[in-house]
């Protein structure tokens, strides 16, 4: 028996690390060709360790583009529009799921068909709102349009809606009121979809491009995927040097997702009363 | 089902409600449109140009170039800045072409327009048709600020021609390239294959120089795999044309386009030629070796250069080989300035314009970027002469100007080039036969261009 549990054991590891291998490979590939020549970058096959290490790529590849200024840049935006995002989210979740009002489903029904409009149709109206605003170029523009979430909200709506109502009960009985409710209790134990939710607003923030690029003009303004273009040109990319830049720009995503981790996996095995 | 129902129905009304929000917002710019073209542009009488700039002005000019074209682009602004009692060049960079394009489209509808941008030809007739570019036609002639015959004629010909709509000149030439061939000269060498001038010793060279090499198969051609993108190369050396821009008459399903491309599709199938596929660009497989002779964008040439001198190919560049005529099309953008600036600013636009282009900046700006210069007397100059004869294939480019042609200026010219391409790509894949594949590409045509 134990011989058999051994086996199984060994090769659902065997599986996993194939898998992961397999999911790390374009990883690999980014880290590899970072550190290449580019005479090695189109050798067919591929190389996946360079011949010797340009560590120099990195430094060239930071002074391609105004790069610090658009790590602050993409930290400000990042860290901002994920918390306007959680408050956001917070409060409207709540409303549609335990407070009764005239015309909340209705509502409800309505932000859901916004999200079937594609963001592109929306990309000059909104520059156009936000250039009568007088926005452009500057962190409102960056920040402000990306502090709601239709599918955040829905998501977070699920998760309270998944919530006991007896532990409203019990608080309203004690005298707690809705706002305090909300905050000591729906919060916290909504603690792993929140995290859920602030990491793919992260992520997505951190990579935006096309919306950045569009609502700035000066590079003071720009974000670090928008650095990113430096290394291509109608003729062609310089891959050593995009992925040297690749590789710095992920790692905080990276940080950030491995301390986030435990979290995310709680929040599928846990929900608010235990069993 | 009740639910799902009324669901449904907000979804449309959502989508109605974001739809009649553009709405409004195109109207209400359209009607600033017609106020602001209403005050009129013109500023100038037989006297010339009148408005003098006595106050600082600062100016945006939008662009898409990167990296070392963009460290160039700033040398010469700098220089430009630094030489200007009261104007100032402020250089913003919009990403890629497409972005810029995309931006400007949208600055133009929000009415908050730079006094100048980069453009391709095709755009700057769009923006004609919505009445968003200035004419420099009086610039270029007034007596104080304008041009003499000579300093106009000293624009290369072909670049002042893709830069005039009905006689009037609404941008002037800025990063020009063209389409040269590369070779492997120990290649070549080695098959004692001379450099091919016309179609038929290009199809020989190819035969010939397909060959094994050190266990690994070598093909003769390599094109890009824009090459359908680019088709019109093949048919005006075939004699033809792509699209007769008075008449908008898409003209590639003609004998000379069916010749062309028997001639391309001819030597794909028969082995002797292939795209770049998965490499994306030929610059890949031509410094590795894999092919021997490579059509390309003359803006390729540093990323040929240096994988070069690492895998140690021995490389030259030519002009293209003749079909039944020379004829080379030559790209890049422009510089052209909108209407929405003020007098002022259109008058500093041109001036910096002037500077931009004079003989010793593009000379400069050829020199660092490996586009070519668009001024006849800056291929004298000593910077670039100097500059070619430690990079001869720089030099290949200017052998081309007077067999040089544009691509059509057409709106939607784009949408038109990519929709025929997909036809032509099924022919090379052995999908259609040459017939039919034309056949299909005049239908997408006719579909774009509404014929």
């Amino acid at each position: 028996m134990p011989k058999k549990a051994a086996l199984s054991k060994g090769f659902i590891y065997l599986t996993l690390t194939l898998g992961s291998l397999l999911m790390l490979l374009p990883f690999i590939w980014m880290l590899g060709t970072s550190l290449k020549s580019s005479g090695e970058v189109m050798m067919m096959p591929p190389v996946w360790v360079p011949s010797d290490w340009k560590w120099e790529n990195y430094a060239t590849a930071w002074e391609m583009a105004p790069f610090a200024r658009y790590t602050v840049n993409s930290f400000i935006v990042t860290i901002l529009s994920t918390i306007g995002e959680l408050l956001t989210t917070i409060l409207a979740a709540y409303a549609f799921s335990r407070i009764s009002f005239y015309g909340r489903d209705l509502v409800f029904a309505v932000l859901l068909g916004t999200m079937m409009v594609p963001g592109e149709v929306l990309l000059i109206p909104n520059f156009v709102t936000l250039s009568n605003l007088g926005w452009i170029d500057r962190y409102e523009a960056l920040i402000i349009p990306w502090t709601a979430s239709i599918f955040s909200i829905f998501l977070l709506r699920q998760f309270f809606l998944g919530i006991p109502k007896e532990l409203s009960y019990a608080a309203k009985v004690d005298g707690c009121n809705n706002f305090r409710f909300l905050w000591t209790i729906m919060v916290p134990l909504a603690k792993p979809a929140l995290i859920t939710i602030a990491l793919l607003k992260a992520i997505g923030s951190w990579n935006a491009f096309l919306w950045p690029l569009i609502v700035t003009q000066s590079k003071e303004m720009r974000t670090l995927p928008v650095g990113l273009t430096s290394f291509s040109t109608e003729a062609g990319t310089v891959y050593e040097l995009l992925m040297a830049a690749s590789t710095m720009i992920i790692l905080p995503m990276i940080v950030l997702y491995l301390i986030l981790q435990k979290y995310i996996i709680e929040g599928v095995a846990r929900s608010g009363i235990k069993g | 089902m009740k639910k799902i129902f009324l669901f449904m129905l907000m979804a449309l009304l959502a989508a109605v409600l974001v739809a009649c929000g553009n709405d409004d917002s195109d109207s209400a710019s359209a009607k600033e449109e017609s106020n602001s073209n209403a005050e009129g542009n013109t500023t100038e009488n037989s006297e010339g140009i009148k408005t003098v700039i006595d106050s600082p002005i600062e100016i945006e000019f939008w662009h898409a170039m990167s990296g070392g074209h963009e460290e160039a682009l700033t040398k010469i602004t700098d220089d430009f800045n630094a030489s200007q009692e009261n104007i100032t060049v402020k250089l913003v960079n919009q990403g890629s072409y497409d972005d810029l394009s995309q931006k400007v489209m949208a600055a133009a509808k929000a009415k908050n327009l730079p006094v100048m941008s980069q453009a391709y030809e095709d755009w700057i007739t769009e923006y004609l048709d919505n009445d968003l570019v200035t004419d420099l036609t009086p610039y270029v002639n007034d007596p104080k600020y304008g041009w003499s015959e000579e300093e106009l004629n000293d624009i290369v010909e072909i670049f002042r021609k893709s830069n005039t709509w009905d006689g009037k000149f609404y941008s002037m030439p800025f990063n020009k390239s063209t389409r040269i061939m590369f070779y492997n000269k120990d290649y070549l060498e080695e098959a004692e294959v001379e450099v091919p001038t016309t179609w038929e010793e290009l199809r020989t060279a190819s035969e010939k120089l397909t060959m094994e090499k050190d266990g690994k198969k070598v093909i003769g051609l390599g094109l890009e795999n824009s090459v359908t993108l680019e088709f019109n190369q093949w048919v005006e050396q075939a004699g033809g044309e792509y699209l007769d821009e008075e008449t908008g008459e898409f003209k590639l399903n003609s004998p000379e386009g069916k010749e062309a491309l028997e001639f391309v599709n001819g030597m794909i199938q028969d082995g002797i030629a292939r795209t770049a596929g998965e490499d994306g660009y030929m610059s890949g497989p031509f410094t590795r070796g894999d092919v021997a002779l490579y059509i390309g964008s003359s803006a390729g040439i540093p990323y040929v250069a240096d994988p070069a001198k690492e895998t140690g190919i021995n490389w030259s560049a030519a002009v293209l080989p003749a079909g039944k005529e020379a004829a080379t099309p030559f790209a890049g953008t422009n510089v052209t300035v909108f209407n929405s600036a003020t007098d002022e600013e259109k008058l500093a636009a041109w001036e910096f314009t002037k500077f931009l282009i004079n003989t010793e900046n593009t000379a400069y700006w050829a020199s660092k970027t490996g586009y070519l210069p668009v001024r006849y007397t800056a291929l004298e100059s000593d910077e670039w002469v100097a500059y070619k004869e430690e990079n001869p294939v720089y030099g290949v480019g200017e052998q081309q100007f007077d067999a040089g042609f544009y691509d059509p200026r057409v709106v939607g010219a784009n949408e038109l080039k990519n929709a025929v391409a997909k036809e032509l790509d099924k022919v090379l894949l052995g999908e259609l036969s040459v017939e039919e594949g034309l056949e299909a590409a005049q239908e997408a045509a006719d579909n774009i261009l509404g014929n």
